[in-house]
């Protein structure tokens, strides 16, 4: 998928969330007690279909609007840095920023 | 010592706590001697047990205790007002939010929320705003787990020592069941082993399992209670009576105003802030691990909460009283069957306890503390990993606390909070207040973080101040609200409302509609009055090529 091919899957899935939103809010079972099958309410039944709707959306979205997995790079550091504005996490890099790091190196011992 | 019935449910509970240590014990073999890997599973979770922890995480005593009980309460509206919207918000945050912040994570080398905020805020002192909300936010959330955990033991094992000591034998309709105080005590002291024993792969396997468990055998029980609650032949027939009856009240949403239905569409969006789910994003193998919790997520929440509430909205018909006659009488009891609950919060372990067998109610116990217990464990790690990352390590410094000193506090942090929430539940209302009720509070401050979190991903004019009086605005809003539901004698907590004049008329807004809106206003606002962030932290945070390419 394209960059531009995944923006415009992104539009629509967007819009797919607007139409579902809308769709829950269901004024017109509102007030409607008929049974669906014998069983379900009405108004629990759309619900259902909703449910089922969103998962079809979702589905949508892995198909059309997936951002392509990152390079992998391993994670140097889970660096916790120290006190003072503007210290905040340090930025710990990557592989190939720090050249041929291989494999994961842990952020310290555990804490069992 | 009179024995009952409740016996064998109190032994295939006792039996799965036994399981869940055994557990930690195994998956404490597995831990490799490394933080990242105690805290996040050194990143190495695939999607099956993403999907599992992830829906066992979201899925509290609130999903099952609180959904049939406000089911029975206010009918099948429920299912609309936060399960179909979860299968919409729920995935939506997964996919935006969640998705991008596990590649800033995995670049960056984050490991909590604070860390992540730090580095985007570009201001150290974020945590020290931040901790005390997350926390204090998750304070209700643990307390849903332990009033639903120490009700459902004691109502399931009630009668089982009739005469015995430490409150066994205290009047009322649960007389002999192991005391509230007792269940909930151990259950939490068991969450806490697993928990400090297993690390996250521990509570991703524990939690896995629990999901299961509670899936598999929440289906059972729906099966088990509508065939003896309909009487018929078989369970289509059963389904048919038992819809039959239903009061037209309870089958449509005709008590429920319309608009309040549809600023529910806002209490799902905590999830987006929730810390422990922060946390379990961080442990995904790849961003692909991502698709299949996404996709499943809305059929996993239909699976636990629509049986939940159809049994729940079920239990409204006369047809209870009449099966809990019979299989009263079936078993050979001579004494008049346990009353209907006035709580809503024990209609589904009232239903287990009388219409199972004893030995399947077991089970069955078992399966809702499952999904009690899944979502305390990572609420419990999540808090121990905020304190030693964000508090302890950050402010001492790395290399002045050793391993041990950051096991003690960590261990210490957990426990401490773990006390207070069991000290405000025996000591506060909140026994009796509704689970529901409490969950959808505790929710709402999240829900009011979420512009935050979102604005920090997606709005590259988002500045420190602004996120500190968001963040504020949220708080404040949410502790002022939340005192005046608390102490208004005439009012639910659940269904406080703000109202606002509107004419002549006065127009009732939920508390999380003010809340968000007052997070979401003063963030904005603010932002756009104060300086931009660096480029640095723009190219950082925005550029493509360090975020991975992640949604736009």
């Amino acid at each position: 998928m394209t960059c531009c091919g995944i923006r415009s899957g992104h539009r629509l899935i967007w819009i797919g969330v607007v139409v579902l939103i809308v769709l829950r809010q269901d004024h017109w079972f509102w007030d409607d007690p008929s049974l669906v099958a014998g069983i379900l309410p009405i108004g629990l039944a759309w619900q259902v279909a909703i449910s089922i709707a969103a998962a079809l959306l979702w589905y949508t979205a892995t198909r059309i609007a997936w951002p392509a997995d990152p390079v992998e790079t391993p994670t140097v550091v889970t660096h916790i840095g120290s006190a003072g504005e503007g210290a905040g996490v340090a930025d710990v890099g990557t592989g190939s920023e720090l050249g041929s790091v291989g494999g994961e190196i842990s952020g310290g011992e555990t804490s069992r | 010592m009179s024995l009952h019935p409740g016996l064998p449910q109190l032994v295939v509970i006792v039996a799965y706590l036994g399981l869940l240590l055994m557990l930690a014990v195994l998956s404490n073999l597995r831990l490799k001697a490394t933080r990242a890997d105690y805290q996040l599973a050194s990143h190495s979770i695939g999607p099956v047990l993403l999907l599992l922890s992830l829906f066992g995480t979201t899925m509290t005593g609130f999903a099952l205790v609180g959904s049939s009980g406000e089911a029975y309460r206010a009918g099948i509206g429920v299912y609309g007002l936060l399960a179909s919207s979860s299968g919409i918000i729920h995935s939506l945050c997964f996919f935006t939010i969640g998705l991008r912040v596990w590649k800033l994570a995995k670049r960056h080398g984050y490991a909590t929320q604070i860390a992540f905020f730090r580095d985007r805020l570009e201001s150290d002192r974020i945590g020290l705003l931040l901790f005390p909300v997350l926390v204090g936010l998750s304070i209700p959330y643990v307390l849903v787990g332990i009033i639903s955990a120490g009700g459902i033991l004691q109502q399931l094992t009630a009668g089982l020592w009739v005469d015995g000591p430490l409150g066994f034998a205290t009047e009322g309709p649960y007389r002999g069941g192991v005391p509230s105080w007792l269940g909930a005590g151990v259950v939490c002291g068991v969450v806490l082993t697993y928990v400090f024993f297993g690390g996250m792969r521990g509570t991703a396997w524990a939690n896995a399992l629990q999901t299961l468990v509670f899936m598999v055998l929440g289906m059972v029980t729906f099966v088990i209670i509508v065939n003896r609650l309909g009487g018929q032949s078989d369970l289509m027939a059963n389904m048919r009576r038992l819809a039959s009856e239903l009061p037209a009240t309870v089958a449509t949403r005709s008590e429920m105003a319309r608009s309040q239905f549809f600023m529910y569409l806002l209490i799902p969006l905590s999830v987006g802030m929730f810390p422990h789910v922060f946390q379990h994003w961080l442990t995904a193998r790849r961003a692909s691990t991502f698709k299949l919790p996404v996709v499943a997520h809305p059929i996993f929440i239909l699976i636990v909460w629509l049986p939940c509430v159809l049994l729940g909205a079920w239990a409204t018909t006369p047809l209870l009283a009449e099966a809990v006659q019979v299989a009263w009488q079936a078993r050979g009891f001579d004494t008049p069957p346990p009353e209907i609950p006035a709580n809503p919060n024990y209609i589904l372990p009232y239903m287990v306890k009388t219409l199972t067998p004893p030995l399947l109610g077991g089970f069955l116990a078992a399966g809702i503390l499952a999904a009690i217990m899944s979502s305390l464990d990572s609420q419990f790690l999540c808090l121990g990993t905020i304190f030693n990352n964000d508090i302890v390590m950050h402010y001492r410094g790395e290399n002045r606390v050793s391993d041990a000193q950051q096991v003690y506090c960590t261990r210490g942090f957990v426990i401490g909070i773990v006390s207070v929430c069991y000290a405000i539940y025996l000591l506060t209302a909140a026994q009796a207040a509704s689970v529901f009720a409490l969950g959808v509070w505790c929710f709402s401050g999240f829900a009011a973080l979420f512009p935050i979190v979102f604005a920090a991903l997606y709005w590259r004019r988002l500045t420190k101040a602004g996120a500190y009086s968001g963040i504020s605005a949220a708080i404040t809003s949410w502790a002022v609200l939340f005192y005046f539901a608390w102490t208004d004698p005439e009012v639910r907590l659940g269904d406080f409302q703000v109202m606002l004049p509107w004419g002549e008329q006065s127009l009732a807004i939920m508390p999380v509609v003010v809340m968000f809106a007052s997070s979401l206003m003063t963030m904005v606002a603010v932002s756009l009055l104060t300086r931009p962030p660096s480029r640095e932290t723009i190219a950082k945070f925005f550029d493509d090529a360090n975020v991975g390419g992640a949604a736009d």
